[in-house]
């Protein structure tokens, strides 16, 4: 029995055209309401266009999934990277202004509908009201049991690594291996800068190091210790006189010279994670600047920042470029602020767009910077080399993974690893809690003990290696291939 | 530390046709908080009695074991961070599923005014005409600004953003349209799913 369906809104009418496979099996529900079941065609049309949308079923949910993500992407303005395996998309609709959505279809990228032999492909220009009785056309379909009860409306929020990346991927990856190492963040920005020590009995080695701690109104146990980070960039961008104060605000100065300091190492580690991950996430401030932006960072124990300071003049005039001023809980009272244990961290904006975190304080020495320095190689970028090393590194880690550990996991983990063009592993670093705890279970830590100081001087290619909740190992090149 | 629930109250059956999203904490994020408290303040500038319209609203949803008085509304949307006196209390799952449902419910009940709007503006837009043509749209606008000026924090960088007429004009037409969003027959899944968009692992 052919059956028709009509979803009709002021702007929009979906007709959907199809057959009924159970007639007359009498449900008491849908008594004189049979059931669509197959839908042979449909058909869209849009009040004030003369072309309407004609197609069979799969070019339909091509339609309304599109429609349907779009929907929420105008909802969150959080755009949704629809990049899945490269083919042109055969719906696609695009924001041309505020009011205004263009709506196009390529009927040659369907590949298996009636509506494929129509080799042109036509745009509409809808209003949002257009649009929206589009929308709503669909989701009255999907909230309809009668037609087609296997298409139904989907919502999930599209995760985090779906949108679209503000920068190049790789760029991306850095910012969750700064936080959680808290060593040299700058790393990742500087690439090959040794891990910086910390040697509370001597000068510190870096002039800039002691301008902060001359600027510096401490007056904590701990305050004797200069940040203990520093990169050949951050030193030129610290500048002797320029401590420039936030203080019009007294709360602030109370915060950062009265306020308990929390020093449990568990506690600043975990909030500094979660303030450069918090920092990032709400980064969407336009930035322009050509000087890395250094503030020293109050947090609460809940995570909320409560207060910065400027450390450079570049900080202080483009503080609205960063999500600072955004994140900041206004303290009005200089009690209350002298009573609320918090955490101080040294934050760095650079210009690339990475944000490194890490303790004002500093931080206690650990076995591994007991080392003396070693000078590194440079950073392998031929991507020939790359992509053989990638084989090696691969090989070297499913070989040294036991199958019942890799396959344990609750959660995807991840490390940096450079290695040297021999295929020696020089360094590594986890980027999460789970790939700490995982450490002992992977070749990493026996295969770097194998390297030699003459392997750590040779040029390095650097890789990130992750292993998926489901047990799947993927290694790639940390900027990508 | 805070306490971030209260003490244990009967959960309203009604906020189970929203699904908890699986964020860290199990508390609204950041831009949730942030939007959440913008389209109530749209829709307040839609409905001269928007606020009082609200609490009727929690009242007639049978929300009132969350949003029991005008505080308790008030701290709630507090917890967006471009207010004056933002609040440093996380807003829970429960909390901001009641918001959403009640700005939702509001929504609906403004269906015809929010297209006559919309239209409104595509119109003016067409004849190249500036927004105060249209008496009713003016308004919004108007009023729109006067709320927002007055309840967020000017020295915010987000809110510096809006230092204008003209921009937060525009920010009150994007809200309109995606008030117009939350009226249909999914809204309210609609606008709950969108504030946790990039915000689930």
């Amino acid at each position: 029995m052919s059956i028709q369906r009509l979803y009709s809104l002021p702007n929009c009418t979906l007709t959907l055209d199809g057959w009924g496979e159970e007639v007359g099996l009498g449900n008491g529900d849908s008594a004189g309401r049979p059931l669509l079941s197959i839908l042979t065609s449909f058909e869209c049309r849009f009040n004030g266009h003369d072309r309407s949308i004609k197609g069979g079923r799969e070019f339909f949910e091509q339609l309304i999934t599109t429609a349907s993500a779009y929907a929420q992407q105008f909802l969150s303005g959080v755009p949704y990277n629809r990049e899945r395996g490269g083919s042109t998309q055969p719906v696609v609709i695009e924001q041309v202004s505020s009011n205004f959505h263009r709506l196009t279809i390529y009927p040659q990228a369907l590949t298996d509908d009636p509506a494929r032999t129509q080799s042109e492909s036509i745009s509409f220009d809808l209003m949002t009201v257009q649009l929206f009785d589009l929308v709503e056309a669909i989701d009255q379909f999907y909230a309809d049991s009668q037609t087609i009860p296997g298409l139904t409306l989907n919502l999930t929020p599209v995760r985090k690594r779906q949108t679209t990346p503000k920068q190049p991927l790789a760029k991306r990856a850095l910012p969750a291996a700064l936080g959680v190492a808290g060593l040299a963040t700058a790393a990742i920005a500087f690439f090959f800068v040794p891990i910086p020590e910390f040697r509370p009995t001597e000068e510190s080695p870096s002039e800039a190091a002691t301008n902060v701690q001359a600027n510096s109104t401490d007056t904590v146990a701990s305050g004797d210790n200069p940040p203990t980070e520093t990169s050949s960039d951050e030193v030129e961008s610290l500048d002797t006189g320029s401590d420039l104060d936030a203080a019009s605000d007294e709360a602030t100065e109370v915060l950062f010279n009265d306020a308990p300091l929390i020093i449990e190492p568990d506690v600043v580690d975990q909030l500094m994670v979660q303030l450069q991950e918090n920092l990032f996430d709400s980064w969407t401030q336009e930035h322009s600047f050509e000087d890395a932006l250094i503030y020293r960072v109050a947090v609460a124990e809940n995570g909320n920042v409560l207060g910065f300071k400027y450390v450079n003049d570049a900080a202080l005039a483009r503080v609205d470029e960063t999500p600072l001023p955004d994140l900041q809980y206004t303290l009005l009272d200089p009690e209350v602020a002298q009573q609320e244990p918090v955490a101080q961290y040294r934050v760095v904006f650079t210009p690339a767009g990475a944000v490194e975190v890490s303790p004002w304080h500093g931080r206690l020495p650990e076995a591994s910077a007991e080392q003396e320095p070693v000078e590194l190689g440079t950073e392998i970028t031929d991507p020939a080399q790359l992509a053989n090393l990638n084989w090696d590194l691969y090989d070297l880690m499913i070989d040294g993974l036991d199958d019942a550990d890799r396959r344990s996991l609750s959660a995807d983990i991840s490390y940096r690893v450079n290695m040297t063009p021999d295929g020696v592993v020089v360094d590594y670093e986890p980027l999460d809690d789970t790939a700490s705890e995982f450490l002992s279970k992977t070749p990493l830590p026996a295969l770097r003990g194998a390297a030699t100081n003459s392997d750590r001087q040779n040029d390095q290619g650097q890789f990130l290696v992750v292993i998926t909740q489901d047990g799947v190992l993927q290694v790639s090149p940390w900027r990508g291939f | 530390m805070q306490v971030h629930h209260p003490p244990a109250k009967p959960v309203p059956m009604i906020l189970d046709i929203l699904p908890d999203m699986p964020v860290a904490d199990g508390v609204c994020p950041r831009r949730a908080r942030l939007q959440i408290d913008l389209i109530l303040l749209a829709i307040e500038a839609l409905d001269l009695s928007g606020s009082e319209a609200i609490l009727k609203a929690a009242k007639d949803l049978e929300l009132q074991s969350i949003i029991k008085n005008r505080v308790m509304l008030w701290r709630l949307r507090s917890t967006n961070p471009f207010r004056r006196n933002s609040q440093r209390r996380p807003l829970t799952l429960a909390e901001g599923k009641a918001l959403v449902l009640i700005a939702c419910n509001l929504a609906r009940r403004l269906t015809v005014l929010i297209r006559q709007l919309l239209l409104a503006h595509q119109q003016l837009q067409e004849k190249q005409l500036s927004l105060d043509h249209h008496f009713r749209l003016a308004e919004y606008l108007e009023r729109f600004r006067a709320h927002f000026r007055s309840r967020m924090n000017p020295k915010r960088a987000g809110v510096m953003a809006y230092d204008t007429d003209e921009k937060l004009n525009e920010l009150a037409l994007l809200l309109l349209g995606q008030l117009l969003f939350c009226t249909g027959t999914s809204g309210t899944q609609r606008l709950w799913s969108s504030v946790f968009d990039g915000e689930v692992a």
